[in-house]
């Protein structure tokens, strides 16, 4: 078998271990399912060919789901990281957006030389600050107590999501 | 070729796997191959596998690792004593049901 069509299987074993990842699987039974569709792939592709033997075990995603039917009651760490890296950079996004527009409001108003600090709906306990240089000058821009979106927002997706209590519940029953 | 209807398969699906798991120790691809040279070559390997797993954890089917000359290690499945009792117990379903078909049809022809 050619460089090429090991790296085809591999690529697909792979994609299957991402989902099966996703899915809460565990590492063990990852390994072993990983071994297993490697060398089921190998002796298909040496039977009809790779790109046979690929098409037949359908997608990757579709093969881990079914292969994994009891996983959906083990907490999704993967997911649950996943989820809050996005979370974290949308708390981030629209921090920088809110404090962009609170420094825009301030230049607007043609306050120069002093510092202006205000709330702005619906960062509660958010500390926005901006001071506009005069004679353009520059602009100072900074945000005080933000730490808890930073943390709270990403930390209560992650436990949304995956729903680590499942470990405890598994260990108890 | 032919082709057989997918609902039906899944149906018996266990049935055909517990069969030749009965008759003799097999792995993933090696059992696909047995399904197609029986004549079940519509039968893909991302319907089986997924089957077969089913089977283990329900305690019908083991498994054990053994060396291949021709890549890494193959998973062999063979059937449990449970799963033995679960094939006569199909089996015994599936004649039903091919008796009740039979005699339902035969009774329309009439």
């Amino acid at each position: 078998m050619g460089i090429i069509d090991r790296l085809r299987i591999e690529d697909a074993v792979q994609r299957y271990d991402f989902w099966l990842e996703l899915r809460g699987a565990r590492g063990r039974q990852r390994r072993a399912l990983r071994r297993e569709l490697r060398a089921n792939l190998r002796d298909a592709a040496a039977d009809i060919g790779v790109t046979r033997a690929l098409f037949n075990i359908g997608s990757p995603k579709q093969l881990a789901w079914e292969m994994t039917p009891d996983a959906a009651s083990r907490p999704r760490w993967s997911m649950g990281a996943m989820w809050a890296s996005l979370a974290f950079g949308m708390v981030v996004f629209a921090v920088l957006l809110t404090s962009i527009s609170f420094t825009a409001g301030v230049e607007a108003s043609g306050v120069v030389g002093e510092t202006v600090r205000g709330f702005v709906f619906p960062w509660f306990g958010v500390d926005y600050m901006a001071r506009v240089e005069p004679g353009r000058g520059g602009l100072s821009v900074g945000v005080g107590n933000v730490q808890w979106y930073f943390l709270g927002i990403p930390l209560l997706t992650f436990l949304a999501v995956a729903r680590p209590w499942r470990a405890f519940a598994r260990t108890s029953s | 070729m032919t082709t057989h209807d997918a609902q039906m398969l899944k149906g018996v699906l266990a049935l055909l796997l517990l069969s030749l798991l009965a008759r003799e120790d097999n792995y993933g691809y090696g059992i696909v191959t047995a399904l197609r040279e029986s004549g079940f070559s519509d039968l893909a390997e991302g319907t089986v596998y997924p089957a077969l797993n089913r089977l283990e954890a329900a305690g019908h089917v083991e498994s054990y690792l053994q060396r291949s000359d021709s890549g890494p290690a193959r998973k062999y499945y063979r059937t449990t004593a449970a799963g033995h009792a679960e094939l006569t117990a199909r089996q015994r379903a599936w004649t039903d049901l091919v008796t009740a078909v039979a005699t339902t049809t035969s009774a329309r022809g009439n």
